[in-house]
């Protein structure tokens, strides 16, 4: 444990970066011989200058081992580094991987395939639902799905995947001081912390800023075997993230989708420049024969219980039930096809969303839930 | 020589007499008012002094004084100057005191002695009837509005002559009160020109029944605007009572009608987002009343509610809860009633679109949802009815059936109404969205589908535990439309669709 504590302030020497480590590391071959390390000792180092070796020297000063402890248990948050055994396989092989990743949860899910699941925080009811619908479907699969906790595409992909597994969240901020941002998905975390992990290259209590996220999103790609892209404009960061993932070597998917809206822009383009077109669970599982991973099915259950809620509805129910289709109605556009007054269409409606079967959006727009 | 003579004037909106003693004696020639007159009240001299000459009067060459008694409330407008020229008439012995004691006078006078329009006169008539007084001599311009008041009577004069005349018993200016003055309001709208929106036009059967206040959420161009303006047609219409208390607001402010004596339509206000807070509940050094006054027992519409000024909004919760507004001032304390439904329309984000089926939304969800933030929660809190108005197509507006007519819709109201109105006699409310929580648990009680309803709806829709009460009340309401006793399964189901701020779409 005591030589982990020393990696968080390898990790944080200014100018001193995982290529520079990595030297250091075949010299001294513990963070804490490092730390022992003398002046003139580090000088000798291929690469470090004095001007390095200094900054190490000083960057010792304004660091406390017992402090840097005291922190990790306050917040409950646990390590990982290059030389540990569970640090990531796949993060391993890309050019310069974090010496050390912050996180809370368990890593044990990084060792099943990992499918990144990307996209536009502004994205279509469509681009929802496929991301939750297809991440929920890997993870029911066994695979673990690795997104960046952003608004939009991203939460989508995480919820769906904590209903059928793991997941795990690669953050642009520290752990710790409540810095999960969007604010909003703080609850989303805890949930993924149950089900998988919250995880940082960022030391502790480090703000969310700007210029943190692309180099997040080249984890979230060194992480999987593949990122899918459900829903990006031309300039997105879930693009940016396709593109670390070609860099490393990695599949590319893309979800096609609308032609007219500029959501779609950028993610149709990755499907003409050659990524995989995905419109279903399969397209992902043969393209990386992942076949020999895939659980039993579980989903008959829920089949059952549908049509069980299905059987419970009157007449006049069933019939709005018909009428409704995957894509949103409005509440007019329904009113002119049944011979009911508004209101009791309006009642009916209801008892179809609170039985599971249909949904609402927003500009009272209904639509089957599926 | 003393003479005295009575007028009226306007505190607030409510009307009260003031005696105008008049004192002619010896010595140096002088003219004062005394009795906390304000400007207008003190340049009266002048006005008076030529319009006595210009009628063919000798002006006393005396030492006037004029006491408008009470003496201690502030006395304002040129109201005044009638009484005070008639009473030095009878203190001349122009006209004979016994009679003037019988009336009281009021009326501005311009310098060749015609009498002028002013305002507050419905006011003024009723203190008059209030103190017993035999009638009211006022201007003809004015003579319209106080002719609901009955059991007085209304001499409209146009000039000085016609009061002297009248004294001198020329009855001809005389006026009764309009008997022929059934309350019947008439509106140019009607929500048969509104074609489609059945589920917005029974949302708003609905907030009229039970008083609900309602926000309406939708794109430019979706009718809520017009869907708001015609509210009132479906309100029951005013009883006399508060057609007088509509009209004695109006008056204060003069912007009455001038073709009609009583405000018959229930008002609908729709002040610009721009408004400041004296706009909007009353001000001034002498306060007046504000939109949510002049929206008494009508409609208050507040258009793009989110273009509001957030301390403007803030200032609306004493008054949606207290249904009268108290401003205190260092002059004086008044009250206004303000008994108004509020209706508010919004855009569902700032570029309009979310959620529309034609266009799509441009606004990232922090955009959203900041735009949405400038609504406070205590104001969202006042708010039963949420109601989302989408834009329909042109196909689904021209081959639309008939629409039900206003009056038809009214009828069902009035119905509902009177249940109400028998379920809280004994109480001081009269509509559902008065209850506070232990009158909800008294009269919202609910057959166990429908509770089983609620708890089902809490869980799987991510409704707000927040919006309980309210879909309880609402539920009341329409209960109450469906003529039913106790809260069944679909009064909760339908009720639940009117809180769609409190779920996540």
């Amino acid at each position: 444990m005591e030589d982990k504590l020393y990696w968080i302030w390898l990790s944080n020497i200014d100018k001193v970066g995982p290529i520079k480590i990595k030297k250091l590391l075949e010299n001294f071959e513990t963070a804490q011989g490092i730390w022992y390390a003398s002046k003139e000792e580090l000088n000798t180092v291929v690469g470090i200058g004095p001007a390095l070796s200094n900054n190490i020297m000083e960057s010792k000063l304004k660091f406390s081992p017992e402090l840097e402890a005291k922190k990790l248990e306050k917040y409950k948050v646990k390590l990982v580094t290059w030389q540990d055994k569970c640090y990531p396989k796949l993060l391993k092989e890309i050019y310069a991987p974090p010496p050390v990743l912050y996180y809370q949860g368990s890593l044990a899910g990084l060792k099943a395939p990992c499918i990144a699941v990307v996209g536009t925080r502004n994205c279509s009811e469509y681009g929802k639902r496929t991301a939750y619908q297809l991440s929920k479907k890997l993870a029911q699969q066994g695979i673990s799905i690795i997104s960046g906790l952003a608004r939009g595409i991203d939460t989508k992909g995480h919820q769906g995947a904590l209903q059928g597994g793991r997941t795990y969240a690669i953050l642009g901020s520290g752990l710790g001081l409540d810095n999960i941002y969007p604010p909003e998905n703080k609850n989303l975390a805890t949930q993924i912390i149950k089900q998988g992990a919250v995880i940082t290259a960022y030391p502790l209590g480090t703000k969310a800023k700007q210029h943190n996220f692309p180099a997040r999103n080249r984890l979230i790609s060194g992480l999987s075997l593949g990122t899918l892209v459900v829903e990006a404009p031309n300039k997105s960061g879930a693009l940016i993230t396709a593109n670390y993932a070609l860099k490393q070597n990695r599949e590319v998917f893309a979800v096609p989708s609308d032609i007219c809206r500029k959501q779609s822009v950028g993610s149709n383009k990755l499907i003409k420049s050659g990524a995989k077109l995905v419109s279903n669970l399969k397209d992902i599982i043969e393209e990386l024969r992942l076949e020999k991973y895939l659980v039993e099915n579980k989903s008959t259950e829920m089949k059952t219980k549908k049509l069980k809620s299905l059987n419970d509805l009157t007449t006049v129910q069933k019939e709005i039930y018909q009428l409704l289709d995957t894509e949103a109605q409005q509440f007019e556009k329904i009113l002119a096809h049944v011979k009911i007054k508004s209101e009791q269409l309006t009642v009916a409606l209801l008892k179809l969303e609170v039985a599971g079967l249909a949904e609402q959006l927003p500009g009272k727009r209904f639509r089957i839930l599926n | 020589m003393l003479a005295k003579a009575y007028s009226n004037a306007v505190v607030g909106i409510e009307g009260y007499l003031v005696e105008v003693e008049i004192d002619l004696a010896q010595g140096l020639p002088a003219f004062n008012i005394v009795g906390l007159p304000d400007v207008a009240v003190k340049e009266a001299k002048e006005r008076v002094r030529a319009a006595i000459k210009n009628s063919g009067f000798q002006f006393p060459v005396k030492r006037i004084t004029v006491n408008l008694a009470p003496a201690d409330i502030r006395k304002k407008g040129a109201a005044f100057d009638l009484p005070i020229a008639v009473g030095i008439l009878a203190a001349l012995g122009v006209i004979e005191e016994e009679t003037l004691a019988n009336y009281t006078l009021v009326g501005e006078l311009s310098l060749n002695g015609a009498v002028k329009k002013i305002t507050g006169v419905l006011s003024m008539a009723l203190a008059a009837k209030t103190e017993a007084k035999q009638g009211i001599i006022l201007p003809k311009a004015n003579a319209n509005e106080a002719t609901i008041v009955d059991d007085l009577e209304i001499i409209a004069v146009e000039n000085l002559q016609d009061v002297i005349n009248f004294f001198n018993n020329d009855r001809s200016n005389l006026m009764r009160f309009n008997q022929q003055q059934p309350i019947k309001d008439q509106y140019q709208l009607d929500y048969q020109d509104v074609k489609g929106q059945e589920y917005a036009k029974r949302a708003l059967e609905v907030a009229a029944t039970g008083r609900h206040n309602l926000v309406m959420i939708g794109p430019p161009g979706s009718g809520k605007t017009m869907l708001a303006k015609r509210l009132p047609t479906i309100l029951p219409p005013l009883t006399r009572r508060e057609a007088v208390e509509v009209t004695k607001i109006f008056s204060i402010i003069d912007q009455l009608p001038s073709e009609e004596s009583l405000i018959t339509n229930r008002p609908f206000r729709a002040p610009h987002h721009t408004i400041s807070n004296a706009g909007l509940i009353g001000g001034g050094r002498i306060p007046q009343p504000g939109e949510i006054s002049l929206a008494h027992h009508g409609v208050l519409f507040l258009d793009e509610l989110t273009e509001f000024k957030r301390r403007v909004l803030e200032i609306l919760r004493q008054p949606l809860e207290e249904r009268e507004i108290t401003l205190n001032r260092s002059a004086i304390t008044l009250t206004y009633p303000c008994e108004f439904l509020l209706v508010a329309a919004l855009n569902p984000c700032p570029c309009g679109y979310y959620g529309s089926s034609g266009r799509d939304c441009s606004c990232t969800p922090y955009q959203r949802k900041k735009y949405l933030n400038k609504i406070s929660g205590p104001i969202l809190d006042r708010i039963d009815i949420h109601l989302e108005v989408p834009r329909l197509e042109a196909k689904q507006l021209t081959n639309y059936q008939q629409s039900e007519k206003s009056l038809t819709i009214r009828e069902r109201v009035i119905n509902a109404q009177e249940i109400q109105l028998q379920r809280f006699s004994d109480s001081k409310i009269s509509y559902n969205a008065a209850m506070n929580s232990k009158e909800v648990e008294k009269y919202c009680q609910l057959d166990s589908l429908a509770a089983k309803m609620i708890k089902d709806a809490i869980s799987n829709l991510k409704l707000s535990a927040r919006a309980y009460d309210r879909v309880l009340k609402l539920a009341r309401t329409i209960a109450d439309l469906a003529g039913s006793e106790v809260i069944k399964v679909d009064h909760i189901a339908e009720a639940i669709q009117y809180r769609s701020l409190d779920r996540v779409l």
